[in-house]
């Protein structure tokens, strides 16, 4: 596990007016996934690509557990980092084993030592060793050929994952499915992921951590619920949906809404729940309201009016943010 | 036929016998490839690099090919003689433009991102080179090899004229002395040794690209 | 002693470059001299190897045309054509060569031609059919949607398209044409290749090297004006930048010759 953080980091092309990455300083906390979001051309895959140094920054550094990058040997550096791309990648004249097995074999580990391991990997990312083992890239379809990626890149058991839109060209339904997996594998493995995405759902989905890029500048850093709850500018907003009612019950948490608890509570619901299952509950129930539970302690309780009266804060906080007003009236009657 | 099937004609203590001439053959060629092999790999990997050389390299080496081949033999006479450098050398000079060729496009359809992914993975430069860029680029040196080892062995046959014995020996023989036998034999056996290599590194052709069908990342 | 060293290797390199270009010179004089000599008839050679390489350069072109536009359009004789011809090139020419001998039991002129035509059809057959099924069917749709006639898509679209791929066949076969005349003189085909092999039977070096440098300047000048003439009938928006590789399942990428510089 490590932590990284980025200070200062700045990278300028010789030929390029404004910089591809412009002073940029945040922390990826140790076995977090952090989302780097933005539009192409926004400098979130140059900032990628400098942490495993494919490219070196102009200035600024990066540091992996307090020790900057560019104090380490490139190739050493890129052997404990692992790194999946959009194209996948895979080797063609390989064998699906032999791909997974790259980074140890250059690391002088013979195919003996490393046959359980590669076995291990297979089946952590949902390929059948037996079937798959012998079988080439080509002879995979697109969803199982990343999969094949995301084993390579953790076949050293890197504590740091690179990902640079990897499910950015499979379909919509093996894009949710190797999601689910991917946060699946996390939860045994806890790696410290820097993730690439274009998309808001996916930076929604994935992230503990969303790191908003623009025109090479950190926009904004936070969760995904401080992005919508309290999104830095107009860009965000919009890249996040802020204004979007059904966005916020589907991201924040039901303490959100929290209310001291009464009488009427007549379920329950756990601290970590969303408030869009909250609210579909409320909404069956016909009024009343839902205990709020964690670890068996009642933390209080919400209420169709408390979860109003969190989403009107919520846009009083967005409005002031951005002097608008106009939305927010045809939302209300779907809370009502 | 009666020339290949006279058992005479196989005695191997006889320099001039069938087997006799048809090693000397394959040794021509073996060691005029292999030879060609050793200056064009880093010639080639060195106008893959530095591409401004390359136009003039391949050039040179074109018009080379387009000399005659006779010519340049009789060309070299005057200074190796009727030594096995004067068919050597040629036959190493003819092989230069098809191996560099083949050798820089082998290298150059190689996807770059593969090559990428083997750097972020922490490859140094050897690695590189060896691990992804010639095991992909391999299909494509191996056509090229096979086009340079079938016209090797049909130059070769030329030899004889400038006093090196190989095959062409029967045919340069059968001519001279007016013998159709001799020359049928050497005729059968020269195309047979070059369809056999065409074949050989064919399959080996085809056992190399297993697995991959183009040098380009499989589509997700 | 610096200064001197560098003098001595300053007379060195003076001696042997004055050694070098001595024999330069009596070779170039002998060879004028041999040229010269009516008995050594060299405008009758230099006739003669003209003839051995533009007639069958002719007749290569005439058959592998026709036969390239027959089979173009049926797959099955374009596929085994194209196969056959390509396993054709395996063979060594001076086999081609000695089966013509062989099979016209006569040496000299008439098999030499029949040789070489042999050798310089495949390259034109080959292009041939690749250009012509080389030519993409969207652009003879979109000739005919803009309203061109038949002649006008036949004269504006196909054959620009196909010129440039047969010319490089033509050059291809004019090559190995030229560069197997001095093989055919060795089997009697007349030619420079006379004097090369008289040459190295006499020993006779001047003799020698008129032959080689003859057939050599030959070949490169071939190689030039038809590199030339492809480049002239090939649309500016179809130039390769570079030249093409052997593709792994041709023994020739179809559009080039080997000796593309």
């Amino acid at each position: 596990m490590a932590t990284i953080e980025f200070v200062d980091v700045t990278k300028e092309y010789p030929n390029a007016k404004t910089p591809a990455v412009d002073n940029v300083s945040f922390t990826v906390h140790e076995g977090a996934i952090c989302m780097l979001l933005g539009t192409s051309g926004s400098g979130k895959t140059t900032l990628l690509r400098m942490v495993n140094r494919l490219i070196d920054p102009t200035s600024g550094e990066i540091r992996i557990d307090g020790v900057p990058t560019t104090q380490q040997d490139p190739i050493a550096l890129r052997r404990s980092i692992g790194y999946v791309i959009q194209q996948v990648g895979l080797f063609p004249h390989l064998s699906i084993e032999d791909n997974v097995r790259v980074v140890p074999s250059i690391l002088g580990k013979s195919a003996a030592e490393t046959r359980d391991r590669v076995d291990e990997l297979l089946h952590l990312v949902g390929l059948e060793p037996a079937e798959y083992r012998k079988r080439y890239p080509r002879q995979l379809s697109g969803g199982q050929q990343q999969r094949v990626g995301l084993a390579r890149a953790l076949a050293a058991d890197p504590a740091v994952l690179l990902m640079d839109e990897p499910f950015g060209a499979l379909d919509a339904i093996t894009r949710a499915r190797l999601q689910d997996e991917l946060l699946n594998v996390q939860r045994g493995v806890r790696k410290t992921i820097l993730f690439v995405t274009h998309d808001v759902e996916e930076a929604f989905k994935l992230g503990d951590q969303i790191v908003v890029m623009s025109e090479g500048k950190l926009v904004q850093e936070g969760s995904p619920i401080e992005l919508l709850a309290q999104p830095a500018s107009d860009f965000v907003r919009q890249l996040v949906g802020a204004d979007n009612i059904l966005r916020q019950f589907e991201y924040q948490p039901v303490t959100a809404a929290l209310e001291p608890a009464t009488d009427a509570a007549q379920e329950r619901i756990a601290a970590d729940e969303r408030l869009l299952p909250a609210l579909l509950r409320l909404i069956q129930m016909r009024n009343g309201a839902l205990a709020v539970v964690r670890d068996g302690e009642t933390l209080g309780q919400v209420s169709l009016a408390s979860v109003f009266a969190s989403v009107q804060s919520i846009h009083r906080n967005a409005s002031a943010a951005s002097g608008e007003h106009n939305r927010s009236a045809d939302s209300a009657p779907v809370i009502r | 036929m009666s020339y290949i099937l006279d058992g005479y004609n196989w005695d191997l203590t006889d320099p001039g016998s069938i087997p006799n001439l048809l090693i000397a053959h394959i040794s021509i060629t073996f060691v005029s490839v292999l030879i060609g092999l050793a200056i064009a790999f880093p010639l080639a990997f060195l106008v893959a690099r530095f591409k401004h050389l390359y136009l003039p390299t391949v050039t040179t080496a074109g018009i080379l090919y387009t000399i005659p081949s006779l010519a340049l033999f009789a060309l070299l006479i005057p200074f190796t003689a009727f030594s096995q450098a004067t068919v050597l050398i040629p036959l190493v000079i003819y092989t230069q433009v098809v191996l560099i060729r083949n050798i820089v496009a082998g290298i150059r359809a190689v996807d770059p991102q593969l090559v990428e992914v083997g750097r972020a993975m922490g490859m140094n430069s050897w690695q590189l080179q060896w691990r992804v860029v010639l095991p992909l680029a391999m299909p494509v040196i191996i056509a090229g090899i096979r086009v340079v080892t079938v016209t090797t062995i049909g130059i070769a046959t030329l030899a004889p004229w400038v006093g090196t014995e190989d095959l062409g020996t029967l045919m340069y023989q059968g001519f001279n002395f007016a013998r159709s036998d001799m020359e049928a034999a050497g005729t059968i056996l020269v195309i047979a040794l070059a369809v056999a290599a065409d074949l050989l590194l064919l399959g080996v052709q085809a056992a190399l690209s297993r697995g991959q069908r183009v040098n380009a990342l499989s589509e997700a | 002693m610096h200064f001197l060293k560098h003098r001595a290797a300053r007379e060195l390199a003076a001696s042997l470059i004055r050694v070098v270009k001595e024999i330069e010179w009596t070779m170039i004089a002998k060879m004028l001299q041999f040229i010269g000599d009516p008995t050594n008839t060299f405008w009758q050679h230099t006739i003669d190897t003209l003839k051995l390489s533009i007639v069958p350069i002719i007749l290569a072109l005439l058959i592998g045309l026709s036969l390239g536009v027959l089979v173009a359009r049926r797959p099955v004789a374009a596929f085994i054509s194209a196969n056959l011809t390509g396993l054709m090139r395996a063979v060594p020419t001076l086999a081609v060569l000695f089966i013509m001998i062989l099979y016209f039991n006569q040496i000299g002129f008439l098999p030499s031609v029949v040789a070489l035509t042999v050798l310089g059809i495949p390259p034109i057959l080959l292009n041939t059919i690749a250009g012509l099924r080389g030519v993409d069917p969207s652009a003879i749709e979109a000739g005919q949607g803009m309203g061109m006639t038949q002649q006008q898509v036949l004269f504006r679209v196909q054959i620009p398209l196909v010129l440039p791929v047969i010319a490089a066949g033509v050059r291809t076969a004019s090559v190995q044409i030229i560069a197997t005349v001095p093989i055919a003189g060795l089997i009697g085909g007349g030619g420079y290749g006379d004097y090369i092999l008289a040459g190295i039977n006499l020993l006779n070096i001047p003799q020698l090297l008129v032959g080689a440098v003859g057939i050599a300047l030959l070949a490169l000048l071939a190689e030039f004006a038809l590199a030339a003439l492809q480049r002239a009938v090939t649309p500016a928006g179809l130039r390769a930048t570079e030249p093409a590789a052997i593709a792994p399942s041709a023994r020739r990428s179809p559009v080039g010759s080997l000796a593309d510089v």
